[in-house]
């Protein structure tokens, strides 16, 4: 809802100062977004995907090309520029969409899911990137459920079950380790034993 | 109207490239199979409504722009309410040469 993907029905939102419901062109300006889907082309490729977005953002053609290269390099996908984000991996779709949600220089980017399903190279890469963007003053948003790689990098955590927040604390202010507090208080796993799982020899 | 010509630009891309594959001759197989069925008793009427819907399956305007066009994406980006509307007519436009979507039930 905050990035635009759902409407509002009800209440007031607000993203870098501008209310999502009356102002969304001025939110959409601001933000950069990596969405579950990850909403690509199947049939272009991650460079045509780059530049797409470039043209869309209103971005130039020096500082579009000066960008897309450096993502590029940066991200890993320089000789898989020109693959169809169809036959692509899932971490080079991912890291293609992540890309693209970097490219405008957003005030805040909104990343859903951002380390799930992919190689641990690449989660390390968008770890450092996210780092570094923070670092700069950029507010990142992120969902996940990978809670080792979020508690290294986040300094608010947010839990939901329900539809209603459970905790939600600056990082220095957890009590254990963010897996134990989820499990406590999101979801607390089934402790039931399969007897019948063994070994037995045919 | 850069941003038009820059989604409509890519559609097109996409949508030439999906042609060529046999991705794009995609269908409601359970409509087709069970219509067809329907005329297995008459060979006569089975040949006609075969060769009817092999054309239709055929002709290559079988891909869905539609199914190019990632709404997700379409949502996110920031255009005006004139160039997301204008967006998605390009997309139904070109939709309605699918020949799929002249069959009733087709995809």
């Amino acid at each position: 809802m905050l990035s635009g993907l759902l409407a509002p029905t009800s209440g007031q939102a607000f993203v870098c100062g501008f209310d999502v419901a009356t102002h969304p062109l001025e939110v959409k300006r601001r933000i950069g977004v990596l969405p579950e889907s990850l909403g690509l082309f199947d049939d272009l490729t991650i460079e045509e995907h780059l530049l797409l977005t470039a043209n869309i953002c209103g971005l130039d053609k020096l500082q579009s090309q000066t960008r897309i290269e450096q993502l590029l390099r940066v991200l890993g996908l320089t000789e898989g520029r020109n693959t169809f984000a169809g036959y692509g991996s899932h971490g080079m779709r991912k890291k293609t969409a992540f890309a693209m949600a970097l490219l405008p220089n957003p005030e805040l980017l909104f990343l859903d899911e951002p380390f799930e399903a992919i190689d641990p190279a690449t989660s390390r890469i968008m770890r450092d990137l996210l780092v570094s963007a923070a670092a700069r003053g950029i507010t990142v948003f992120l969902t996940s459920h990978i809670l080792p790689v979020v508690e290294r990098i986040a300094h608010q955590f947010v839990m939901i079950r329900g539809g209603k927040i459970v905790w939600n604390s600056p990082a220095a202010e957890l009590p254990r380790s963010l897996e134990d507090l989820y499990l406590e208080l999101a979801e607390p796993p089934a402790s039931e034993e399969l007897e019948w799982l063994e070994y037995k020899p045919s | 109207m850069a941003r038009i010509q820059a989604i409509l630009g890519a559609l097109v891309t996409a949508v030439r490239r999906d042609l060529k594959t046999v991705g794009s001759f995609s269908g409601n197989n359970l409509f087709v199979v069970g219509v067809a069925s329907l005329f297995l008793g008459d060979p006569g009427a089975f040949v006609a409504l075969s060769s009817f819907i092999g054309v239709v399956l055929f002709i290559p305007l079988s891909a869905d722009p539609l199914r190019v066009l990632p709404r997700d994406r379409l949502a996110v980006w920031p255009l005006s309410t004139a160039e997301g509307c204008a967006a998605s007519a390009c997309g139904s436009i070109q939709s309605c040469g699918s020949s799929l979507r002249w069959l009733p039930g087709g995809t």
